[in-house]
């Protein structure tokens, strides 16, 4: 764990680090993900972001520093590539501000980890519909909801039928979510072990 | 300089906030007129295909195949609803990305953390200056490790190599955020 000091702190250099980390993880795979146009690419980003992210804030125990990771991760995001960026700019923003909450509710512990990443993986399935309503506007609903009803009456499928597709895809974005909130507890901690040997003998780095 | 780009940006999001049907033929002209002699580059990424065959479904495809056909055009039926509903969303959609693009391709990231020195933000513009300064070191140290990952011989254990490769790539990060703390304060010492 870092301590606070009063002036240019060790916690400011790690948000101002694993903010540059998760901006440069959201450039490159996030770029990749999209090119390639992988099945539920979205969801696997967040889950790294997750990685990176919770994995800083079991060093930086300060309040916000999830928030300022995500603001600095969303301005890299936004100033890097000559695309249409909008969407993803807003999912770390949002993504961030959850987190924030749920952690500072919860603390750091292995539970907080899990919950926070199946919620964040979770929220990606709704994030679409959230940035295209700031973008389009909230008919943008009206549209949705009108092909719904046209698509289930074509092939005469009943709402049953979509709720069980939809809770299954919901379960597989929570799994997702539990394993990387695990992966990131179990990284965190063998990187504070590791992290404490090498410190004592430093010509092993 | 950032905050006339600032104003601007507020401005335009105002403007496709406010835009109706009814209004539609004084706002938008005059927006996206601005944005063009304001900055052409602005639109660069909305004129590709993929982003014009989604708006192009939406403002054509939708009122052909949703909504109440009232309308005739050329003999198609359409919905005049849906017509109006998506042309609004067309507009909203390309003075909102537009107005974003200008304000990030005129302030430059290092602008952006000066000025949010001078505001309240004063922690976030640290931070943000500290992630400007270290992210070429970090992009080096992030490829540095895939390489000596990709030349090492690979055991059955995939995952638990991967895993191990993490340990190793955030171990060298917070040793590189170590020194640049221990180089920031000496700096500060020296020049005190």
């Amino acid at each position: 764990m870092i301590s606070e000091r009063p002036d240019l702190s060790k916690s400011t250099v790690l948000i101002g680090v694993f903010g540059a980390l998760w901006g440069l993880m959201e450039i490159s795979l996030g770029t990749l993900v999209k090119g390639l146009r992988i099945p539920m690419g979205g969801a696997m980003l967040t889950a790294m972001a997750c990685l990176i992210f919770l994995t800083g804030r079991y060093f930086i125990r300060r309040k916000f520093s999830i928030l300022i990771m995500g603001g600095i991760a969303a301005t890299i995001k936004v100033f890097s590539v000559g695309t249409v960026i909008a969407g993803p700019f807003m999912a770390i923003l949002i993504e961030a501000c959850i987190a924030e909450i749920l952690i500072s509710f919860l603390g750091i512990n292995r539970l907080s980890f899990i919950l926070t990443s199946m919620v964040l993986v979770i929220y990606t399935i709704i994030h679409p519909f959230i940035s295209q309503g700031i973008i389009f506007g909230a008919n943008i609903y009206k549209v949705y909801l009108e092909t719904i009803q046209k698509v289930a009456d074509v092939f005469h499928a009943s709402y049953q039928y979509l709720a069980v597709i939809v809770l299954l895809y919901i379960l597989m974005h929570a799994l997702l979510g539990g394993i990387s909130g695990w992966i990131a507890y179990s990284l965190a901690k063998r990187v504070e072990n590791e992290y404490g040997q090498l410190a004592e003998q430093p010509e092993k780095l | 300089m950032i905050k006339y780009y600032f104003l601007l940006l507020v401005g335009y999001l105002a403007a496709a906030l406010l835009i109706t049907y009814q209004n539609q033929m004084y706002i938008v002209p005059v927006a996206v007129l601005s944005m063009l002699i304001i900055d052409r580059r602005a639109f660069r990424p909305i004129l590709r295909w993929k982003f014009i065959l989604l708006l192009g479904f939406l403002v054509f495809g939708t009122p052909l195949l949703l909504g109440e056909k009232n309308a005739h055009f050329f003999k198609i039926p359409y919905s005049r609803e849906m017509f109006q509903i998506s042309l609004i969303m067309f507009y909203r959609s390309i003075i909102i990305l537009g107005a974003i693009k200008i304000f990030t391709n005129k302030i430059s990231l290092e602008q952006l953390s000066a000025s949010l020195h001078k505001i309240k933000l004063k922690k976030f513009g640290e931070a943000l200056t500290i992630s400007l300064e270290t992210l070429p070191e970090i992009k080096i140290i992030t490829r540095s490790s895939i390489g000596e990952f990709r030349k090492k011989e690979k055991s059955k254990n995939f995952i638990r190599e991967i895993f191990d490769f993490v340990v190793l790539l955030l171990i060298k990060i917070l040793k590189f955020a170590e020194d640049y703390h221990g180089r920031s304060v000496e700096k500060k010492v020296g020049t005190e």
